[in-house]
């Protein structure tokens, strides 16, 4: 019984009065006090306070005169005081006394004993069922590049790699699996994918980022069948708490720079606006490797985001409209579009996206805690990527639509949320001379169900259906559960099948940096996963800090898959749909310390083993290290005005594709080097400006004659694709951010 | 040789007195504060740690109390409670500015949550 009363009360701050209870011990194990609070400059006795110890069930009462007497075992130990209409104090009291006074509204102990705050720690995400891990601010600042390919330096569930030499295009890798298979989202609306799975990542801005949460594994089937080896969903800055004006400079030695600016508004009670803008280019032609190709392509990329929010009693929304562009130019050193008369390689990369988004809120007067959601998305993409002879473009037109009922039955251990779903997405791309077209016609439907015993044990279950105008049905049921073992810990376990339907041009535009000839098969299967993982998180305190250790396995067994084979032949490239066996196993385990105050240590190690099968064997995936590990370390003063950033990702030996049929100077390993990519930052803050520098590669990696027959592009063994390490050794940046915030309501 | 025993001397000399500069006396004191959420918090430690003579300042949410280090020949404990109650916040000893008070928003008043919405 007294342990029930200890859980109800340590997870129920309105614990209900069972009893008082009244000690008559010894003087030396009794501690004796008042409780008061002072209001308007008066100060006032509070009666009926509850009072208890952190270690014991038994809880005292204060009095009238707001006197009350608690016996106690053992000191120190913290003591819990909870008044109707005061937060729940916490005071670690060491010695006993009989002349205590505990004022609430100053929260103050008085009577001459040292008051220690009680850092209970972040444990709210030990509450969410699903594996979501989340870099808010603080983290995205510590490496201030650039845009959302950038913005997992620090973070080690997202490896992060170049595609090829030319366009400069980064692409993500979670659990060891490509970007393709990771869903991305904002604010649970679709983004990068189909036509901008390529370039899109590059194309959203950082600053304009609030948090990015990331779920390993398959995500809630509210948001679609796309997810396989993870969920990134980003929170963009929210005009009801964004800063009223704010500003970002950024410079680096390969001439790269940015320029951001945004600004939020409320407009009227209810209503807020939020507007932003984003400039930013290579302006200066660099070879560092000395391969007579531009590092990075010249040119330049803008965006636009301008949102609307209202909140009303039964109502809100959030809706507006975004847009990007890109008119970048690399290829060989001279090289002009303008003046092309062939003898140079081509590199022209030209995008123009636009959308309009809109998510819609209705709150049930009749069902209190019943709500509606509909999210729409109108999209419309174009682009055009050449590498030397191979032209690509495509146009796509899509529009999203979501709806999401969610609703509790009986009472709030048991939700649910069940909705329809509806995506019409139109393609039309042209590859060198072939003209590939296909409309995509998916509705869907979806229930979730979830359990929720006192947050200590939480149950997810969905199933969701689609039906696929050109492979007919998709069955993706999805569970995650998750169990607080105790309230420092949290054991959680997912099984979820995914898909995903190829789109083999789209997907893969930087392997056309190469001049392998293409054997597309032109039948394809969706490709088909299952991702089951466990992962147990433990946080522990060292001297009034959270610190936490967290160890994750996840198995993704592919029921159907398309491969990009690179090793049948060096001057081929074949994609084509297999149902044989492919699989990953992903494991991960990190550790994060506070040991000084200021000071947080970060290490991860992880090992992959990712196969697929490759005409009729089994062999381990390229380009993928079987071992990886992070560190970093991060310190900020106590006044905060300076931070120091340090962080080393150590990449093992990945599988190189085979190029022994090439010429000898043509030829490369079949495995390539472990390297250390070291990065280091800066940052100085005064009032509202922040000011950075720092460095990327430190050890100036090069990786050596990265691009196959660089002397002869238009020959037949060209291949600028074969990236396992950077291919511009190190880099040296400065930045500045300025930020006012909103003035809070009045 | 006595040119350069005057060199060294000089230089022995500016090094003792900032040495001594350095020795200047520090002191940290804890105190209570009025402060409820993160948005005082962070007016309080933005306004703070601006101060001449204040080496850094921290507050605890957790139980209000805020922390200071400040240089005893720049600044002393009174001055600093009176820049608290400046921007609106009461310590134990010091009571706040009224109309600095009056014009925090309402949830560093306590007349409405701190938390954020959504």
């Amino acid at each position: 019984m007294k342990r029930v009363f200890l859980i109800l009360f340590l997870f129920n701050i309105t614990c209900v009065l069972w009893s008082q209870e009244h000690h008559e011990h010894g003087a030396e194990n009794e501690i004796k006090g008042k409780i008061v609070a002072t209001e308007n400059g008066k100060t006032e006795p509070i009666p009926g306070a509850k009072i208890k110890w952190k270690s014991d069930s038994h809880m005292a009462i204060s009095g009238l005169d707001g006197s009350f007497e608690i016996h106690v075992e053992n000191l120190p130990d913290t003591l819990f005081i909870k008044a109707v209409g005061y937060q729940l104090l916490a005071f670690e009291v060491k010695e006993a006394r009989t002349d205590l006074v505990f004022n609430l509204e100053a929260g103050e102990m008085l009577g001459g004993v040292e008051v220690i705050g009680i850092n209970l720690g972040k444990t709210m995400d030990l509450l969410v069922p699903f594996n979501v891990e989340k870099i808010g601010q603080d983290e995205l600042r510590k490496a201030a590049c650039c845009n959302l390919s950038e913005s997992f330096e620090t973070n080690a569930s997202v490896d992060v790699n170049m595609t090829d030499a030319i366009s400069g295009a980064k692409k993500i890798q979670m659990l060891g699996l490509d970007g393709i298979y990771t869903q991305i989202q904002f604010e649970n609306i679709p983004m990068v994918r189909g036509l901008s799975t390529s370039y899109g990542l590059n194309s959203t801005p950082g600053t304009w980022i609030e948090s990015i949460q990331i779920t390993k594994g398959t995500g809630s089937v509210v948001n679609g069948y796309e997810s396989m080896a993870g969920l990134i969903n980003l929170e963009f800055k929210q005009p009801e708490n964004g800063e009223a004006f704010y500003l970002n400079f950024y410079g680096n030695k390969f001439g790269r720079a940015e320029f951001n600016i945004h600004g939020a508004k409320k407009v009227n009670d209810g209503w807020n606006t939020m507007s932003f803008a984003h400039y930013s280019g290579y302006f200066l032609e660099t070879d560092v490797n000395d391969d007579g190709f531009r590092d990075f392509p010249l040119g330049n990329v803008g965006a636009l985001l301008h949102r609307w929010s209202f909140a009303g009693k039964n109502y809100e929304t959030k809706f507006g409209v975004r847009a990007n562009f890109s008119d970048q130019v690399g290829g060989q050193l001279g090289f002009d579009p303008g003046n092309d008369a062939g003898n140079l390689y081509q590199g022209i990369f030209k995008t123009y996206h636009a959308e309009v988004f809109s998510k819609q809120g209705f709150f049930l007067k009749n069902r209190p805690a019943g709500s509606l959601g509909l999210i729409n998305q109108l999209e419309y993409h174009n682009m055009y990527s050449q590498f030397g002879n191979n032209v690509y473009s495509g146009l796509e037109r899509k529009y999203y639509f979501n709806s999401i009922y969610s609703d509790i039955i009986g009472n709030t251990n048991h939700n649910f949320k069940t909705g329809l779903s509806f995506m019409i997405d139109d393609y039309n791309q042209s590859f060198n001379d072939s003209v590939f077209t296909k409309t995509e016609i998916v509705p869907g439907a979806f229930f979730e169900y979830t359990l929720n015993e006192m947050d200590k044990f939480i149950l997810v279950a969905g199933v969701r259906a689609d039906y696929h105008n050109m492979y007919g049905e998709l069955f993706s049921p999805r569970m995650h559960a998750k169990w607080n073992i105790n309230p420092k810990n949290a054991l959680r376990i997912s099984v979820g099948r995914g898909y995903r339907i190829p789109n083999p041009f789209a997907d893969n535009v930087s392997y056309m940096a190469s001049s392998r000839q293409w054997i597309v098969s032109p039948n394809f299967r969706p490709e088909d996963a299952i991702s089951s993982g466990i992962t147990f998180t433990q946080k522990f305190m060292i001297r009034d800090e959270v610190s936490t250790i967290s160890l994750d396995y996840f198995y993704t067994h592919f029921n159907n898959q398309l491969i990009i084979d690179m090793d049948e032949s060096p001057n081929q490239l074949y994609i084509y749909s297999t149902s044989s066996r492919g699989y990953s196993h992903s494991f991960q385990a990190e550790i994060s310390v506070k040991p000084i105050k200021g000071l947080e240590l970060r290490a991860a190690y992880k090992y992959y083993d990712v196969r697929s099968t490759y005409h009729g064997a089994l062999h381990k995936m390229a380009f993928v290290p079987a071992f990886r590990s992070l560190f970093n370390a991060g310190y900020t003063t106590r006044n905060k005005k300076w931070s120091f950033d340090v962080t080393g990702n150590w990449v093992g030996k990945k599988r190189l594709p085979s190029t022994a049929s090439n010429p000898l100077q043509y030829q490369r390993g079949i495995e390539s080097e472990r390297y250390w990519m070291v990065n280091s930052q800066i940052t100085y803050r005064y009032k509202k400006f922040n000011f950075y520098i720092g460095g990327e590669n430190l050890l100036n990696v090069i990786q050596p004659n990265a691009i196959i027959s660089s002397d002869d592009p238009f020959g037949a063994f060209f291949d600028a694709t074969q990236m396992w390490a950077p291919i511009t050794g190190y880099n040296i940046y400065i930045g500045l951010h300025f930020g006012i915030k909103q003035k809070s309501k009045e | 040789m006595k040119y350069y025993m005057s060199i060294l001397a000089l230089i022995l000399l500016t090094s003792v007195n900032t040495a001594n500069a350095q020795n200047e006396k520090t002191k940290t004191i804890t105190f209570i504060t009025t402060a409820i959420c993160e948005d005082c918090k962070e007016r309080i430690e933005e306004k703070l740690n601006y101060t001449k003579g204040v080496i850094f300042a921290e507050l605890n949410l957790e139980n209000k109390m805020l922390t200071v280090k400040y240089k005893t020949a720049l600044i002393t404990e009174q001055q600093i409670k009176e820049v608290l109650a400046s921007i609106g916040y009461s310590s134990d000893t010091v009571v706040r500015d009224k109309d600095a008070y009056l014009a925090l928003p309402k949830c560093c008043r306590g007349e409405s949550s701190c938390e954020p919405e959504k």
